[in-house]
């Protein structure tokens, strides 16, 4: 398990590579957040982040089957078109790692370390969060649901933030 | 009763400081009492802390509600609401 909260860019290849080495591993998922049309600045609690991205995972981990995972979340100045977040999980069986992928995206405590100093223009505003404190709760709510059997609430997060819906459909028909 | 107190992004900005390490009056006993009490510096410091200004409070690098306890040696940590695309 990795997790780092670092200025320089990531190579997404190398590290999906990385977690594709253990012959356990049968399936490997990925995230890569860009910065999408205004730059910014983001900087971060240390110590904080690092933990609060730690707490995400550990909670995936008991929740499924993880063999590995790598959370790489940069700061500092971003550009659009930068990298600003990887997420890559291994599973042994496909479906699993996808949740998580998701869940990280999602999760609160990632949102509530990084703070956005300054947009490089007025339109980041109009993508403002509730607060942090409405997402933490949001994100407890979707916690809580999810427990409660409500797999459907994952089946959102997931379709929300990864490309193919079909397969994620097709998960949850499965379970 | 020392503390450190820690400001992030705007709010450090607004300050003019990064953090300090402060004595706490008797009768500070919560992070809501410590905003307080820096509000009570007036100028910059009120304005940033208003009552109505969000702002996310920390203690020892955990999300803390207002109502939270702050003793001898914490890390109260003080930054403005996040934004995200």
């Amino acid at each position: 398990m990795k997790v780092s909260v670092q200025a320089q860019d990531f190579d997404a290849g190398a590290e999906i590579r990385a977690l594709s080495r253990d012959p356990k591993v049968g399936a490997v998922a990925s995230f890569v957040g860009v910065v999408r049309e205004v730059g910014m600045t983001l900087e971060h609690y240390p110590g904080m982040t690092e933990r609060a991205l730690q707490k995400i995972v550990e909670e995936a981990r008991g929740r499924w089957q993880v063999l590995d995972c790598t959370v790489i979340h940069r700061h500092g100045a971003l550009k659009p078109t930068d990298q600003i977040v990887l997420v890559v999980v291994a599973s042994a069986h496909r479906g699993e790692e996808r949740h998580l992928v998701a869940r990280l995206d999602r999760g609160g405590g990632l949102r509530h370390v990084l703070v956005h100093r300054h947009a490089d223009q007025l339109a980041i505003g109009q993508r403002q969060l509730p607060g942090a404190a409405a997402a933490a709760q949001i994100a407890t709510q979707r916690r809580h649901r999810a427990y409660a059997g409500g797999q459907l609430d994952l089946l959102a997060c997931s379709a929300e933030l990864l490309a193919q819906r079909g397969e994620e459909k097709n998960f949850h028909l499965h379970q | 009763v020392k503390v450190k107190v820690l400001f992030f992004a705007a709010l450090r900005e607004q300050l003019g400081t990064a953090g300090e390490e402060i004595e706490l009056p008797s009768g500070v006993g919560t992070v809501a009492a410590l905003r307080g009490h820096l509000r009570g510096r007036g100028g910059a410091w009120q304005a940033a802390l208003a009552d109505g200004k969000l702002v996310r409070m920390a203690v020892n690098q955990d999300m803390a509600q207002p109502s939270a306890a702050i003793k001898a040696g914490d890390e109260v940590a003080f930054f403005p609401p996040v934004t995200g695309g």
